[in-house]
């Protein structure tokens, strides 16, 4: 399947917006740790030491936010659209 | 009209007429709200509710120049007032000193026609969100950080909101923040507030810009309501019609 990755802000420096071929069936989080497994800067700007989605990166399939803690299992499908951003605080 | 005549050819005399009876809630007398609340008195919107507990402090006058080293030590509420109310002297400003905090924060708003959320914490911001959404006024969010910042706005009932877009709070820590940062994310802020109030162009509703000042580079994300979302889902009111 063909899923397009958008990261965004701060996250593109280490990942280039394109489409990628997976496997079918792979969910959101697998999606996500292969293209880890491929790319150190960008694993290490995505996952905390726990190897878990940092708390600040926002992910969207089709322009809605997964709760990662709990829906990182969801299935990805071909011609799905995943961005990833992070968010500031301050004012 | 003489002073707004610059702009009249934008939005017209019953644009003007619609910011001079707009009230406005600024959340957050910072570096944003500096930006914010200086672009809508000059534009005439014609009540300001400035809100902030807290007080002037040395390291905020990099880039909140609403506050000047005179003010150092005055509540910041109080100093902004005195600058608003001296450049547009045909609008009402209101003082709030206070923490915007879940008894209160629907108070605060009371019937405003917007909030601008210039606050520096997404732990005040979700309080605040949850009292935009249950009174069902629109609220345009910002936030900045070093070179970089975000704008989404809010129609409650419509949109996603602040909950919908963000899933935590990121850790609060004495980040660095460029003055140039908040005249970029606060103009766009002031420039939604006014598009909203006077009903020209498209807000960035269903979307968050994200701006990265280190490559000079904009994004547009589109973000959708959830529908089980915890806030939006249970406390909306009904949704407005029309615009002020």
């Amino acid at each position: 399947m063909k899923i397009l990755i958008k990261p965004l802000a701060e996250l593109s420096d280490s990942l280039v917006e394109r489409s990628f071929e997976f496997p079918d069936g792979l969910s959101v989080g697998m999606v996500l740790r292969e293209l880890g497994r491929h790319n150190q800067p960008f694993r290490q700007a995505l996952f905390d030491e726990q190897d878990r989605v940092k708390g600040f990166i926002n992910v969207l399939v089709n322009g809605k936010r997964l709760d990662m803690t709990q829906e990182s299992d969801l299935p990805l499908h071909d011609g799905d659209e995943l961005s990833l951003f992070s968010y500031v605080a301050g004012g | 009209m003489d002073r707004y005549r610059r702009q009249l050819d934008l939005w017209g005399v019953e644009g003007q007429e619609a910011l001079r009876r707009a009230c406005v809630v600024i959340a957050g007398c910072g570096g944003l709200g500096s930006v914010v609340a200086t672009y809508l008195a000059c534009a005439g919107v014609g009540f300001l509710r400035l809100v902030d507990f807290d007080r002037v402090d040395p390291s905020n006058l990099n880039r909140q120049f609403l506050h000047w080293p005179e003010d150092i030590g005055k509540q910041k509420c109080i100093s902004f007032k005195e600058k608003i109310a001296a450049l547009n002297q045909e609008i009402a400003v209101e003082a709030v000193s206070s923490v915007i905090q879940d008894d209160l924060a629907e108070e605060i708003i009371g019937d405003a026609d917007l909030i601008v959320d210039a606050l520096d914490n997404f732990s005040t911001r979700f309080i605040l969100n949850n009292a935009a959404v249950k009174k069902n006024i629109p609220l345009i969010h910002g936030a900045v950080q070093g070179f970089s910042g975000q704008v989404a706005t809010i129609l409650p009932g419509r949109s996603a909101c602040l909950r919908c877009m963000f899933p935590d709070t990121p850790l609060v820590k004495d980040f660095p923040i460029a003055g140039a940062t908040c005249g970029v994310i606060g103009s766009i802020q002031a420039t939604e507030a006014i598009k909203y109030i006077t009903g020209q162009g498209e807000c960035l509703v269903n979307r968050i810009l994200l701006w990265r000042g280190e490559i000079g580079s904009f994004d547009v994300v589109p973000v959708r309501r959830n529908p089980s979302c915890a806030i939006c889902s249970t406390l909306c009111g009904d949704a407005k019609e029309s615009k002020p």
